[in-house]
């Protein structure tokens, strides 16, 4: 009799659970909105790898094979909610090399650092997470990178959306490795 | 629910949510025992001080920053249990000292030694666990596993001498039960958790990942064992349900989480109401 009363409770806690967890999915179209709207952060511009995690190549394989058939990249981050947009970014600064050679669309707000050293400028598209508070930038050169900057770029913190190559480069007496969207097209 | 099973494919998503149940197990196991022996302030003040020895590992540049953590949390969880009696600072004033002692010290050294360009990320993403959990690295999830199995192996074989620990310690003492040991254990064990705990939820909301499961089971059942199951079924419930509304909606993980562990606290309250059941 016990274990019958014991069993009830659980039982209706549990349900009441798995209802909540249905309520729970339906806020994934208020998640998407909320995505729209970037607010403008910005990261410093130095996007460098300081350590190489685990290989998982074949894993991020199998994910790129499960991208929607109607996808012209291998990674669209517009389609994600705010969280997998930061947790792939954050892979991608960590493990730069599993990406190598994918093709990426982000959206964000825009942002030029002029960096001394090189004198020159470089462009990102800042990217914020679900707190607001953990932006990442992504550097990207648009096109064959003969645009010129500012006249040709859209103005700083304007929303934009990036479809380009990642790849990995070093600049000239810079150990650090350093991550962009290459040959990138420029929506804004 | 395509968009969850898209996610799912991505590796860094099937760690958090391995990670998520682990430690809400975990966490909930010793929830019981230390909301009993009034001690649920303990994981504020511990994870506290694991915030401060993770902003110390920062300024070490020490790479893997749980092998400092782990032992300055059960350090200062040793301390913290056994300051009620011997100690001219009692208690809940040690705690609170070491506690907001520690959040100043490593709010302080992670801005005078900046290790990064978003010191308001990094310090937001370790105290709310914003999207801790969705960055964790294969290395990081296979050490949860052998916390998790060492927790929950300690707890199993240790039951019914943390069951007497737990509610008469004198009682225990008189038996011969080396109580004091078993305190010691216990410290052990809620450090481990509250160090495993800051990836999943954050420095900040240790405490509900604790508290909130016990309690919502001591709403139902009037028995330690009943309790304790209950605990553990309903933390990792809200656990995953927390996990995978947050990444489908995009709001922060632990916050999510905890959110959730509320409003089970409620339908337990109510279930707890209707059918009379009442553990205190």
């Amino acid at each position: 009799m016990k274990w019958i009363e014991i069993l009830t409770k659980g039982s209706i806690l549990v349900l009441c659970m798995v209802l909540l967890m249905g309520c729970g999915t339906d806020a994934e179209d208020n998640g998407d909105a909320k995505t729209q709207n970037i607010e403008h952060q910005i990261q410093g511009p130095t996007l460098e790898n300081t350590q190489k995690e685990e290989q998982e190549t074949e894993e991020n394989q199998k994910t790129q094979e499960n991208q929607p058939e109607d996808s012209s990249v291998d990674y669209d981050l517009t389609q994600m909610g705010s969280d997998m947009v930061y947790a792939t970014v954050y892979q991608m600064m960590m493990t730069p090399e599993q990406y190598e050679g994918k093709t990426f669309r982000i959206q964000g707000s825009f942002h030029a650092e002029y960096y001394e050293p090189t004198q020159k400028y470089y462009e990102y598209c800042i990217i914020k997470d679900a707190m607001a508070c953990c932006a990442q930038g992504l550097e990207f050169v648009w096109g064959d990178g003969t645009h010129t900057y500012p006249d040709e770029y859209p103005a700083e913190n304007e929303e934009i959306m990036v479809e380009g190559t990642f790849e990995t480069y070093t600049e000239e007496g810079d150990t650090h490795l350093y991550c962009r969207l290459s040959d990138a097209e420029l929506i804004f | 629910m395509d968009k969850l099973i898209l996610y799912f494919q991505y590796p860094f998503v099937r760690y958090a949510l391995i990670v998520g149940v682990l430690i809400a197990l975990c966490s909930s196991l010793l929830g019981v025992t230390l909301v009993l022996k009034r001690f649920s302030f303990i994981g504020d003040g511990l994870s506290h001080v694991a915030f401060g020895a993770m902003a110390v590992a920062t300024v070490l540049n020490i790479t893997n920053n749980m092998l400092f953590i782990l032992p300055v949390t059960i350090v200062c969880a040793i301390l913290l249990l056994r300051t009620g009696q011997n100690t001219k600072i009692k208690g809940d004033a040690a705690i609170a000292m070491i506690s907001v002692g520690a959040l100043a010290i490593g709010y302080l050294l992670m801005n005078i030694f900046s290790t990064g360009p978003n010191l308001s990320g990094d310090v937001c993403s370790t105290l709310f666990g914003s999207t801790s959990i969705l960055t964790l690295t294969k290395a990081q999830v296979i050490l949860c596993c052998i916390l998790s199995v060492l927790v929950v192996t300690l707890f199993v074989i240790f039951y019914h001498k943390i069951f007497s620990v737990t509610f008469d310690e004198t009682f225990a003492k008189a038996t011969g039960i080396k109580t004091d040991a078993y305190n010691l254990l216990i410290a052990v064990i809620t450090a481990i958790i509250i160090v495993l705990a800051m990836n999943l939820v954050g420095s900040l909301l240790i405490s509900a990942l604790v508290i909130f499961p016990a309690l919502s089971a001591m709403r139902i059942f009037k028995t330690f064992f009943c309790v304790t199951i209950c605990s553990v079924v309903l933390s990792v419930i809200c656990a995953v349900i927390g996990i995978l509304s947050s990444i489908l909606a995009g709001t922060p993980v632990g916050s999510t989480i905890v959110a959730i562990d509320i409003v089970a606290f409620l339908i337990s309250s109510f279930i707890g109401k209707v059918s009379g059941g009442n553990a205190q």
